[in-house]
């Protein structure tokens, strides 16, 4: 059980990582958020500083 | 970027933040955090001054230290990642919260449901003796009730949003809020339904969780919200922060055995955990080295934002924490440090370093932009600086009296001296408080005073704008990849079915196939005749898990030699099969009691209970006065149970006698030879007063006088409590223990009879055995009390005295203490305490005139006033007195 354990940890991750080296599309594909998180909370911020304003 | 931040989509709803509901959770955070740690900071005096609020039952360590941990767990950090959820669930759905109602139910039930009841029940005697689960049952539902709101409330937002454009920390809240839903009746339910071992592997789980599916997911989504919204940067990558979401929610609920290393679990699950704990400090790495990397180029910001400051320490702290736990899992170094203060110094480094301090940083930061509100910088400075300060200290502290501990285990020295030891260190934790309640009441301040928030948000976006079109990383990652959604793609569906899934393989990992095994372990070695508990016993259970008993005493001897050698016998696992829930305990204080079956009387238990001191001079426990009717003289039926529950411990395994155990796969115990019989170190009743395995004693008929000083000083330490500090049978404990405690300075005792007395405590009074104390120690003990009283000479008695004194003793001694006086005669073997031997023990004039006369309550010796003339007596006790160092039958000169 141990061993079943390690491995699947080792292979999943490899495998993550390999796809993350071999192929730019999932590079971009997984690191989208990181931008849109800071988009989505100005945009809110902004839209309530104007229903304040208002 | 494609399209500006001010672009909004056609028939897209922005939605609102409910600041309202962040104020009140952030508010309750706050109270109750100031509110726990003052039980904490109580709980902490406790220690250097246990008589400090003694007197009632709701203010007793146990309780207080139940409601100190319940409340930083639910209270402070509970309240402070709601408040969280209400301010990030919108910003990263797009989608506002469920509902305002729900919210408003969602805040009364966790603070006037959950929090002030569970704390006001565990004052009343209603709680849980289960690690992170202190809270009674009754409090449970609403928390599962509450756990399903907040599911509703803050999960249903995520409904719509496509797992490639979910942001780790929504990951993260998803993650946490639906393993704890299922984790929580789990941990706090199971070890209820299923008893001992195989309980304490549930119990394992949960305590695990609570930290690392409950508080690390909730206080890691918090960092990697606050370092980009505070640095405006985005972080370093969302890559290696995917990759550690996956390798926590994987690797972490697999670590729970790791707090029941050496016990009877099986070891191929105590192993699982341990190699799960390591792998769980490599993500931890890569956890933090994205965080840290996300500052490149803000570093400055640390500096001049307390926000980002808290949540910074907090990050850097949890890579401390997590690996020292990795470390601390590893077998070497959890049979040193676990039980000890090392552990209590992790969890608060773990509870306040990393998650109170991420928890702080994402309330600043929040507060901030909520508009209208108060917001200090300076008492936020002030704050930060004062738990840091608090903090360090503490876990200084700790860690250091944890080492210090850990080796004196492991040594042959007192247990006492090892909580002598720790005095000055329990202090300092005491006094490290202080500058940490100052600095959350400081934080509270920063939430209420100062300035109110001006909007300010113009300014922000252009900052925004300039450092995200300056950044270096490759512009090609920000358009991402439209693709038509598929159900498996919405990050919730994926959350979902791989939290469950986590969640079960734990469950059947590390709780069912432990408990599969080790029920085929208990078939195979449980004495068929084994009894559960008594009523009595079982109630006494229940009140013993009430006031916090196994928070200070183990009932798990480990299989290890350090806790072999001075408790006994490894704990199987047959022996907790009737405990609902277990009680095993996560730290020693106390002496381990999973052997305390018959060690002592009812009288030492009731006396002890009522005040510790009393018998343990250097004792720290609490006094449990409320159990008695004003002496411990005088117990209640409460009383009556605990103290039977507790002399009941171990009595199967000391019935079962020395017995072979083959134990089935993945139950072997490292170094451990097959042979699990009752140890040596348990005294045996002993007959005549000497015992053959006794320690041999230096002669100390003409004690050195050094050496009675030095005993002097070993005897008021752990003797006067019973027979006084002059040694005069008069001790605090005296009054209610029969029979009493010996005047020392009315018996000449042999070395030989000290041995005896010491290493075996005398059978049947609530003298103990006193075999921790090194051999040095006992000798001094034994010159000192031979000097107390010397050896009679002189006087012999004529040879019609003699004559006489023969016949009365023939007449009305022989059969207990034995026709040649050595205790053995017929009627000593059914006698508790057993009669005296007069060649080894030696009675004054005064003192064997008493005893003639008047009997020694509590004992077989009756008086023989009424029966014997004066004359008789008097010539009786002389010739006993000739006996002592005789090994013939006294003659007249």
């Amino acid at each position: 059980m141990i061993n079943a354990i390690v491995a699947i940890i080792a292979v999943a991750t490899a495998g993550v990582v390999l796809a993350w080296v071999v192929r730019p599309s999932f590079r971009s594909y997984i690191e989208k958020p990181k931008y849109t998180m800071l988009e989505d909370a100005e945009i809110l911020q902004e839209a309530e500083m104007r229903h304040d304003e208002l | 970027l494609g399209e500006s931040p001010n672009d909004v989509k056609p028939g897209e709803v922005l939605p609102k933040t409910d600041y309202d509901l962040i104020r009140w959770h952030g508010h309750a955070a706050v109270i109750t955090v100031l509110i726990s740690t003052l039980f904490g900071i109580l709980v902490a005096t406790k220690f250097n001054f246990p008589s400090f609020m003694g007197g009632h039952a709701w203010e007793t360590w146990g309780r207080l230290r139940y409601n100190h941990t319940q409340g930083i767990f639910f209270g402070w950090l509970g309240n402070a990642f709601i408040a969280f959820c209400y301010y990030v669930v919108p910003r990263l759905t797009k989608q506002p919260v469920t509902s305002r109602k729900l919210g408003m139910a969602i805040f009364w039930i966790w603070n006037f449901a959950v929090v002030v009841p569970g704390w006001a029940l565990v004052c009343m005697g209603f709680s849980q003796p289960l690690e992170w689960a202190e809270f009674p049952i009754v409090v449970d539902v609403f928390v599962v009730l509450a756990l399903v709101l907040m599911l509703i409330q803050f999960v249903k937002p995520f409904l719509r949003v496509p797992a490639g454009e979910l942001y780790v920390s929504g990951w993260y809240v998803i993650g946490g809020l639906i393993f704890t839903t299922f984790a929580y009746p789990i941990g706090n339910l199971v070890p209820e339904l299923v008893a001992g071992a195989k309980g304490a592997a549930f119990s394992g789980l949960w305590i695990h969780d609570a930290v690392g599916l409950y508080v690390t997911p909730l206080a890691v989504a918090m960092a990697y919200y606050v370092i980009p919204a505070e640095t405006r940067r985005p972080i370093y990558s969302h890559f290696l922060s995917m990759l550690g979401f996956w390798l926590l929610f994987f690797i972490y609920p697999l670590n729970g055995t790791h707090h029941y290393v050496y016990s009877a679990i099986p070891m191929s699950a105590q192993r699982g955990a341990i190699i799960a704990s390591v792998f769980l400090g490599f993500d931890v790495i890569l956890v933090v080295t994205n965080l840290l990397l996300s500052l490149r180029g803000s570093s400055g910001k640390v500096g001049g934002s307390v926000a980002l400051r808290f949540t910074w320490f907090g990050v850097v702290v949890y890579l401390v924490v997590s690996l020292q736990g990795s470390v601390q899992a590893v077998m070497p170094v959890n049979r040193m440090i676990h039980f000890s203060d090392w552990v209590i110094g992790h969890s608060h480094l773990a509870m306040i370093g990393f998650a109170s301090f991420t928890a702080a940083g994402a309330l600043a930061h929040i507060w901030r932009r909520i508009p209208g509100a108060r917001y200090s910088e300076r008492a936020m400075n002030w704050s930060f600086w004062l738990l840091t300060l608090g903090l360090m200290l503490m876990v200084a502290d700790l860690t250091t009296a944890g080492l210090i501990e850990g080796q004196m285990w492991v040594t042959r020295a007192p247990w006492m001296d090892s909580v002598r030891t720790m005095y000055p260190y329990w202090l300092t934790r005491d006094v490290s408080g202080l500058p940490i309640i100052a600095g959350f009441l400081l934080f509270w301040v920063g939430l209420s005073a100062g300035p109110r928030n001006e909007l300010r948000v113009k300014t922000q976006r252009s900052a925004l704008q300039t450092e995200v079109s300056l950044g270096d990383d490759d512009p090609g990652e920000r358009s991402g990849l439209r693709r038509e959604p598929s159900i498996l793609s919405y990050a919730y569906v994926v959350a979902f079915v791989a939290g469950f899934g986590f969640f079960l393989l734990s469950f059947v990992v590390l709780g069912i196939i432990p408990a599969m095994q080790l029920q085929a372990e208990i078939n195979r070695t449980a004495p068929h005749d084994m009894q559960p508990l008594s009523a009595s016993e079982q109630r006494g259970r229940i009140i013993y898990g009430r006031e916090g008993c196994a928070y200070c005493h183990t009932e798990q001897v480990r299989s290890i030699d350090a806790d072999v050698r001075r408790f006994g016998a490894p704990t199987a696992a047959w022996e907790t099969q009737y405990d609902y829930p277990q009680l095993w305990g996560t730290r020693r204080i106390g002496p381990d009691l999973a052997r305390e079956y018959d060690l002592r009387t009812d009288d030492w238990h009731y006396t002890h209970l009522f005040n510790p001191r009393s018998t343990v001079p250097d004792s720290i426990m609490p006094g449990f006065p409320w159990l008695f009717q004003g002496s411990a003289a005088h117990p209640t039926g409460e009383a009556s149970d605990l103290v039977a529950y507790v002399r009941s411990i171990g009595k199967d395994r000391a019935l079962a006698g020395a017995v072979q155990i083959v134990r089935s796969p993945g139950m072997e115990m490292d170094g451990d030879d097959g042979s699990q019989g009752v140890p040596e170190t348990r005294p045996r009743p002993t007959m005549m007063g000497l015992d053959p395995a006794a320690v041999l004693l230096a002669s100390a008929e003409s004690p050195d006088p050094a050496h009675v000083v030095r005993g002097r000083t070993v005897f008021l330490h752990n003797c006067s409590g019973c027979h006084g500090e002059n040694a005069d049978g008069a001790g605090t404990a005296a009054g209610s223990l029969l029979p009493k405690p010996v005047n020392l300075h009315t018996l000449h005792l042999s070395s030989e009879s000290l041995a005896a007395v010491l290493w075996d405590g005398v059978y049947g009074t609530s003298m103990p055995a006193w075999r921790e104390l090194q051999k040095d120690d006992l000798e001094d003990v034994t010159a000192y009390v031979q000097s107390l009283q010397a050896k009679r000479v002189g006087d012999a008695l004529s040879n019609a005295n003699l004559v006489a004194a023969k016949q009365v003793y023939a007449a009305h001694c022989v059969s207990c203490h034995g026709g040649s006086g050595r205790g053995d005669g017929p009627a000593a073997g059914a006698l508790r305490p057993s009669p005296i031997n007069f060649h080894v023990n030696q009675p004054s004039t005064a003192y064997g005139l008493t005893v003639v006369n008047l009997g020694i309550p509590g004992s077989a010796m009756p008086g023989w006033k009424n029966n014997l003339p004066p004359d008789q007596i008097q010539s009786l006790v002389r010739y006993i007195q000739m006996m002592y160092g005789n090994d013939k039958e006294p003659t007249s000169p």
